[in-house]
């Protein structure tokens, strides 16, 4: 079944088949463009650590890491790696595995087809052996090494420890030297069986490309399939946080912060409008623009490295607020007071206005280029949402909703403070 | 991209535009180019911070802000660089483009007029920058300068172009020296800025869907005030290689050791050379096709990442690297053979071939970013300011076996730098 959505705001439009296996390919041409972007992707990452299917008894609980695992090893076959294919075809290829998800990609602006043969093909055709497996120990552990020396990485992984008790966010991506050290061959095949059915993937490609090519071409390589149901363990994470205080020493010059506030999560994930509304609410307290960031960059209690994202996933969403400061405990404590004080006043209209605004341009720019076009598909079909859903919620959403939104949100005696602090100022 | 039109603004001033309808939003960049010198290299630093957070019009930053915001989240910002031995001192607003607003507002004359009058006319009291500003800026500009510890790998390599070019401009950091920053006086920073607009090479590129006529008009309006006299510019000051090899290490409290060799090389001046090298350096270090990432990554398991970068203005093609202790030695004289290999021509045909098409396809994909257009032709303002991404392409093509490995025999080790974990250096 093939379906055209357009957006004629934005003169894109995306087309959309869905795969006798359930899997839905989504093409946006960008005719004037040079290049092409293309995603295969399955909805599994590193939290997916104790899972069944519908065909098994039993759950299974995975080694810590093995998503981030099985994303390296996928690049390897009997006839060598995926990498030397695509040095034939010029396309710069590469694969991430995040919290929910694995990605593999390339971005090319020739040869395009070649290169997504081999995408499809490396994706569908797993080959561990227990060498091989082996193998990738000590380039794993390296890499973990180097995300142990990143403060950035540290601070975020204190706070996830301090905010959940018992969800898999809290566990670093690539697991630890301990818990890769027990994958082995049969567990890969056993979580690739689960989780890169095809009824669980998607494809998104963007750029210089023919729609009607990609679904010629997803048609001809993808295999046949018989659909599985995927069942996560349910993970009982209770609202309350862990702590609310985690730090540590590392060699940092000015020290690094986290806040979380952690939120109930009713459902596994929040709605575009929930989205939408919680990002403006952040913008409306934290942005460049408010009298908060005045007070706190104007006094040098940060610095230019100060932002917030809504962290969120399956079972699990904060907003996370990071930044650099000699006094991160003050700057937690103004923020507190901030958001009681816009609690209690309400908060401002005309900055409401200027946050959708900004939020609109934001949205938009993102079709600038081939890779973030791809992005923003990729973030629709995971939630299996139009590829426009966020869109129309930016230009629809109202002063109200925001504001009822924020009631939800933002609960100070549900947060924790994470620092690092560089070596002379441990305490 | 449809047409590049470089043309003289005024004595010293030279507009780029590159016409790109595709594009979702319009990019104004200006460069200013100086000598680099320790005495002025922190307090141009300071004005990319100071320039951008007040004008006239907007008296601080959150007004500032404010004001972007509306504008549908442009942003403007400034940063400093080294260009061979010059340093680039460059501001950027990039908005949303005219036809993408909401009701039809023209916001691409409102963002250049705004950005122009933050560099032209930024607040000033008797003559100085506003105190507050100023040291507000200060600890911002000490802060950056002592937070370039918390990324190890950049900060490695950051310190090891130090080390090799200890005594030359390449030698000064990006931000000026701690103390220069420390020790900086208001005067000082207004007489950087003055010195910006009267004596500075200036480079103004704007990728957009119009022409830039009414940009133009304004720029040549701002300069019409100012006395220009503008200073020789030449980036191109090769480093001659150190007597003796140095040999320099640091320990640091980190779990993995980073482990920089720089190599000088022997291009001489001339265009094709420069193409020489670079197809050199990515036969060495770049994709996963190379020496470096076959040999020393996945046969070898020595390092997460082993990567060469030729900085063509300096002659020095830096390898970097990040490696378990124990591994540090072992890497060395891996990576030393792999130049060796590189020198004696023992690599593939196929090495060659991938590098050559990953370059092709990377300039053809540079085409569809604003921000990657910008950054390549403002980085060939010297060197071929108007040579086409085909023809740089081709001459890519056109380049030999035999060219690299005469190039490349002209390598000779300079200086060998590592960041290595403090408790390995007690054993």
């Amino acid at each position: 079944m093939k379906t055209i959505v357009q957006n004629q705001d934005l003169n894109e439009q995306c087309a959309v088949y869905t795969h006798k296996s359930g899997l839905k390919v989504y093409v946006q041409e960008k005719p004037l463009y040079s290049s092409a972007y293309a995603i295969f992707g399955t909805r599994y990452g590193s939290i997916d650590t104790t899972f069944k299917t519908d065909k098994d008894a039993d759950f299974i609980t995975v080694p810590e890491g093995i998503a981030h695992y099985l994303e390296h090893k996928l690049f390897e076959s009997e006839d060598g790696d995926a990498f030397t294919r695509y040095a034939k075809t010029g396309a710069m290829a590469n694969a991430f595995t995040s919290f929910d998800r694995t990605c593999y990609l390339f971005s090319c602006s020739s040869h395009f087809e070649e290169s997504f043969r081999i995408l499809l093909d490396f994706v569908q055709h797993p080959f561990f052996t227990e060498e091989t497996v082996q193998k990738e120990q000590g380039i794993i552990g390296q890499e973990i090494n180097m995300y142990d020396d990143s403060a950035p990485w540290r601070v975020l992984f204190n706070l996830l420890g301090a905010l959940y008790h018992k969800h898999p966010v809290k566990i670093d991506i690539a697991g630890t030297v301990e818990s890769i050290a027990k994958i082995n061959a049969p567990l890969l095949y056993d979580c690739y069986n689960t989780f890169y059915n095809l009824n669980n993937m998607f494809i998104c490609v963007a750029g210089n490309v023919q729609a009607e090519r990609v679904f010629a071409l997803a048609d001809e390589l993808l295999k046949d399939c018989e659909p599985v149901e995927i069942i996560r363990a349910d993970v009982k994470e209770p609202y309350e946080i862990v702590k609310n205080r985690a730090e540590i020493s590392l060699p940092v010059a000015v020290p690094l912060f986290a806040i979380g506030y952690k939120e109930a999560c009713e459902r596994p994930q929040k709605t575009v409008l929930q989205r939408v509304c919680t990002e403006l609410v952040m913008n409306m307290l934290l942005g460049n623009d408010t009298p908060l960031y005045k007070d706190l960059f104007g006094s040098g209690l940060i610095n230019e490295n100060f932002g917030a994202e809504y962290f969120i996933g399956h079972g699990y969403a904060s907003i996370i607020i990071e930044g650099e400061s000699n006094q991160p405990e003050r700057v937690y404590e103004a923020i507190n007071r901030e958001i009681e004080r816009q609690r209690s006043q309400g908060l401002d209209k005309t900055a409401f206005e200027r946050a959708k605004k900004s939020m609109y341009g934001g949205y938009v720019s993102n079709y600038n280029n081939v890779e973030d076009t791809v992005m923003s598909m990729v973030n629709a079909a995971f939630l299996q949402e139009g590829v426009f859903d966020q869109y129309n919620c930016i230009k629809q959403v109202t002063y109200e909703q925001v504001c009822a939104r924020f009631d939800e949100i933002f609960d100070v005696n549900n947060s924790a403070l994470s620092v690092v602090w560089g070596k002379q100022e441990a305490r | 991209m449809d047409q590049v039109k470089i043309q003289t603004l005024c004595d010293g001033v030279e507009g780029c535009f590159i016409a790109a309808k595709h594009f979702k939003t319009f990019r104004i960049s200006i460069s200013f180019f100086v000598p680099m010198r320790r005495e002025t290299a922190a307090a141009n630093a300071l004005l990319t911070g100071i320039l951008t957070r007040a004008s006239a019009e907007y008296p601080d930053f959150t007004a500032v802000n404010a004001r972007l915001h509306e504008l549908y989240g442009a942003s403007i910002y400034g940063s400093v660089s080294k260009f061979g031995d010059l340093q680039r001192v460059k501001f950027v607003i990039s908005a949303l483009d005219d036809r993408y607003t909401l009701q039809q507002e023209q916001i691409s004359k409102q963002a250049a007029e705004m950005l122009l009058s933050m560099l032209f006319a930024p607040p000033l009291e008797d003559g100085l920058f506003r105190q507050a500003d100023f040291e507000r800026e200060k600890r911002l500009l000490i802060e950056n300068i002592q937070s370039e510890l918390n990324e190890k790998r950049s900060y490695a390599i950051a310190r090891t172009e130090s080390i090799v070019c200890a005594g030359e401009p390449y030698g000064i950091p990006k931000y000026g020296m701690l103390e220069d920053a420390q020790a900086l006086t208001n005067q000082q920073a207004v007489q950087a800025w003055q010195t910006l607009l009267a004596q500075a090479f200036v480079r103004i590129n704007i990728v957009a869907a119009q022409a830039p006529r009414a940009v133009y008009e304004q720029v040549q309006q701002q300069f019409a005030g100012i006395k220009r006299q503008v200073l020789p510019v030449t980036p191109y000051a090769p480093h001659r290689k150190n007597a003796q090899l140095k040999e320099q290490t640091e320990t640091m409290d980190v779990t993995q050791d980073k482990l920089c060799m720089a190599y000088c090389m022997d291009v001489a001046s001339d265009f094709q050379n420069r193409i020489i090298a670079r197809v050199m350096t990515d036969v060495l270090g770049g994709g996963p096709y190379s020496l470096c990432f076959q040999n020393v990554r996945e046969k070898q398991s020595l390092c997460y990442y082993c990567a060469a970068r030729a900085n063509t203005q300096k002659n020095i093609v830096l390898i970097d690297s990040g490696v378990l202790p124990q591994n540090s030695l072992q890497a060395q004289q891996a990576i030393a053979q792999q130049v060796q290999l590189l020198q004696d021509g023992a690599f593939t045909d196929e090495m060659l071939q991938a590098s050559k098409m990953a370059i092709a396809d990377y300039m053809r994909t540079l085409q569809d970013s604003p921000e990657l257009i910008d950054t390549w032709y403002g980085n060939m303002v010297f060197e071929a300011p108007d040579i086409t991404l085909s023809a740089y392409t081709d001459a890519v093509w056109k380049v030999s076996r035999q060219q690299v490995i005469q190039l490349a025999k002209t390598l000779e080790l300079d200086t060998v730098y590592q960041l290595r974990g403090a408790q390995k250096e007690a054993e």
